[in-house]
């Protein structure tokens, strides 16, 4: 039977971080991975590929969304198909987890899946700030086995300390504090679904969500790309995309202000997209706007 | 013939009988059994009563199961603001501080917010009348739906952002849509799409954003097989012709137009038109005669009652007296009985004492708001959050109240400003805004000549 592991956080928390940590501990055994992404690309399954796992991917959405779940479930029946002795899931930053219960229990029922439990990544830096506005974070520490308070070298002892205070206060799960991602082997082994979600959960929509994909001409700068990145980055998640430029192709990878554009070694996508990723009361669409003008013929956004 | 039958002779467009009359008791159903607006729309079992004794009493042709423009917003994150004499208002807009278009897998489903109640409802309600009474299913318009989930900016995105507003309302139509399926196979025969917000806007906005996404629903509610209805309340007449152009089977409106006039457009395109006895001030304030009176009125004004659905011109205030709907309902009923019935009557006036202010010697700009009522016109709710808006921003700058026309005294004040339409934004006296609502640049131009103006 295949042991089924969640991996939750929000966006740039870890999470394909954690995977890298965690595959070492399953050496000798058959891992599959499903990566979700809100985008329409998946950089992250460009990142897992070539670690010994088999690497799917579901992109456009939350594999938890209504537009979704029919293409989860036939990945998922695809994973297990090949009768892997570990798939791990990782989900969008910006899922919803809380209906994933309601998706494996037809594999469970058959015996072919055992749920073991969900792993939520918090980012100890942006943690507190991001609980004010991003719904999803409390849903995905709702489904949580377990917690890993993840980045604990990026702030004080006194910040950290709060962080934990203001972490527990909304969540019931084991915490561990870790950096890069890495589980101690004995809280991964140990690892049990904690049973029904609590009653009362907030069950409403979250309308806030923003998701934009914008088409960077190959003509562009890293320079350019840069400066236009850094227009966004206040305003933005996570920027996102494996991007074909003048100068080479680069992995971008950004959470918030943090902007990363390095070399990669491998194909960019053809349509040479970049996804942007918002929440409640980042203008988003109005700094967008005045970036494309700005770069007016080496961006376009895309619609629908 | 039923009295269904009588209804969808009408809706097909055919000579009928008679006018077709289909009273819209919303949380009034409740004020039959004694039973508050937060029961009537909160618990099924008390719903059905409501519309059972609605159904008995004012043996409609036709009748709605839920008057609730706030049902589809609140299944998608709009805090409520329950009134236990009006439908609930919209207490936060999910989207005011985020221009965002939400992915369509948040849209409304069959087990979101009270959608199962409602459904259920209904089809009891299919059950127990559906042979002989038309149900109508309520649905809020996709402009006003925006408007609930972006709040009062949608009138700025206007013009500011086009494209994301015609993003936003394809999304509000998606939920249109899909409400118009559940409704169907709940047994509705009638979709209402209800969106107030529609008579504030200019035709040029109308044609520009309202067009495509109405003639998409009126295509899928008449390839679902059933009749559809385009409601508007407020000041919709520069509008009806651009309305008729998407195509619905009927259009309702209220009291703000003048049912002949519209009438003469929808005759041109045969589209059915329902409306518009005045909700406060004959219904509410009215006697049983005046409201006979009306109604006999209205038919008699008109040529022919082909394509006529006599009805209220909206969501029945809660209190209206059950002699006044049964006057009215009469006078569609046996309208030659009831014509003799009021032959010599004359309607009492609403002549009370009122002081208006002293405009010529203000001290500051006056910002006076006159509407149905802000609690639940949705046009009015709209009008009087751009003044709102104003006044945080002017603070004891400036003064600003609102009058509500379902009080006999504001009655008696609009006919002494000559108020025509509601709602309606006065300054110093003068009127500035009829049924249009203002962007925030406008409402503050007008205030900032107002002050001018004092010196």
């Amino acid at each position: 039977m295949t042991e089924f592991y969640l991996i939750t956080g929000f966006l740039g928390a870890g999470k394909t971080t954690l995977i890298h940590s965690l595959l070492p501990l399953m050496r000798g055994r058959r891992v599959n991975v499903i990566v979700n992404e809100f985008g329409a690309v998946a950089p992250d399954e460009a990142l897992l590929t070539g670690l010994g796992a088999e690497v799917m991917a579901v992109t456009g959405g939350s594999i938890f969304c209504a537009c979704r779940i029919a293409e989860f479930e036939d990945a998922l029946h695809d994973a297990l198909e090949q009768k892997p002795d570990v798939l791990l899931v990782e989900t969008s930053g910006l899922s919803d987890p809380r209906s994933v219960r309601d998706v494996t229990k037809e594999f469970e029922r058959d015996g072919r899946l055992k749920y073991r439990g969900a792993i939520c990544l918090i980012d100890a830096p942006r943690f507190a700030a991001l609980l004010e506005t991003a719904r999803t974070i409390k849903r995905q520490l709702a489904v949580a086995d377990l917690v890993l308070l993840n980045k604990c070298d990026m702030v004080s002892q006194e910040f950290l300390e709060r962080t934990e205070t203001l972490l527990t206060s909304v969540c019931t799960a084991r915490v561990i504090r870790t950096t890069y991602g890495r589980i101690p082997p004995e809280a991964f082994g140990a690892l049990e679904p904690r049973g029904e979600l609590p009653d009362g959960t907030d069950i409403m929509p979250d309308l806030t969500l923003q998701r934009e994909t914008v088409l960077i001409d190959p003509l562009m700068t890293k320079a350019q790309l840069n400066d236009f990145l850094k227009l966004l980055s206040e305003d933005t998640y996570r920027m996102k995309g494996i991007l074909r430029l003048k100068t080479g192709v680069h992995l971008v990878d950004c959470v918030g202000t943090n902007l990363r554009v390095i070399a990669y070694d491998g194909a960019a996508e053809e349509e040479n997209a970049l996804t942007l990723l918002a929440g409640a009361g980042m203008p988003l669409r109005q700094s967008l706007r005045a970036a494309i003008r700005r770069y007016d013929g080496l961006v376009r956004r895309r619609i629908g | 013939m039923s009295g269904k039958d009588v209804l969808f002779s009408i809706l097909r467009h055919e000579e009928a009988p008679r006018a077709a009359w289909v009273p819209f008791a919303g949380v009034h159903a409740g004020a039959l059994i004694g039973a508050d607006a937060e029961q009537v729309l909160k618990n099924e079992d008390t719903l059905v009563s409501a519309l059972m004794e609605v159904n008995r009493l004012y043996t409609p042709d036709g009748q709605p199961v839920v008057f609730d423009l706030q049902l589809e917003a609140e299944a998608l994150g709009c805090e409520l603001l329950w009134a236990k004499y009006a439908p609930p208002s919209i207490k936060t807009h999910p989207l005011a501080d985020t221009m965002s278009v939400p992915c369509y897998c948040t849209l409304p489903n069959e087990r979101s917010g009270r959608i199962p109640m409602v459904l259920s409802a209904m089809r009891r309600m299919k059950e127990a009348v559906g042979e002989t009474t038309a149900l109508y299913g309520l649905i809020c318009g996709p402009f006003t739906l925006a408007s609930h989930l972006r709040g009062n900016d949608l009138f700025m995105d206007m013009y500011d952002d086009e494209d994301f507003v015609a993003e936003l309302l394809a999304y509000c139509t998606a939920c249109v849509n899909r409400m118009t399926g559940y409704y169907i196979a709940a047994g509705m025969d009638v979709i209402a799409v209800v969106d107030p917000l529609v008579s504030q806007i200019s035709t040029a906005h109308f044609e520009r954003f309202l067009h495509e996404p109405y003639s998409e629903i009126f295509t899928h509610i008449r390839a679902s097989g059933a009749f559809s209805s385009f409601f508007v309340c407020g000041d919709a007449t520069r509008n009806i012709e651009a309305m008729c152009k998407t195509a619905p089977d009927s259009i309702s409106v209220d009291e703000n137009v003048e049912l002949a006039a519209a009438k003469a457009i929808t005759d041109r395109y045969d589209i059915a038109v329902g409306g518009n006895i005045p909700l406060t001030s004959v219904m509410l304030h009215g006697t049983q005669q005046d409201n006979m009176k009306y109604v006999v009125e209205l038919q008699d004004e008109l040529s022919s009652v082909k394509n006529l659905i006599v009805a209220p011109g909206c969501d029945m205030p809660y209190a209206v007296p059950v002699e006044n709907t049964i006057g009215a309902a009469q006078a569609v009923l046996n309208r030659d009985e009831s014509r003799a019935i009021v032959a010599n009557y004359t309607p009492e006036t609403f002549d009370l004492p009122v002081d208006l202010p002293d405009y010529a010697h203000l001290t500051k700009p006056l910002v006076e708001v006159f509407t149905l009522d802000s609690a639940t016109c949705a046009a009015c709710t709209y009008m009087l959050g751009a003044a709102t808006e104003a006044k945080e921003h002017y603070g004891d700058a400036i003064d600003m109240v609102e009058y509500k026309f379902t009080e006999k005294e504001n009655i008696a004040r609009c006919m002494k400003m000559g108020v025509k339409n509601l709602p309606s934004i006065y300054i110093n006296g003068k009127l500035c805004f009829a049924s249009l609502i203002p962007s925030r640049e406008e409402l503050n131009e007008a205030i900032e000549k107002a002050k001018a103006e004092i010196g």
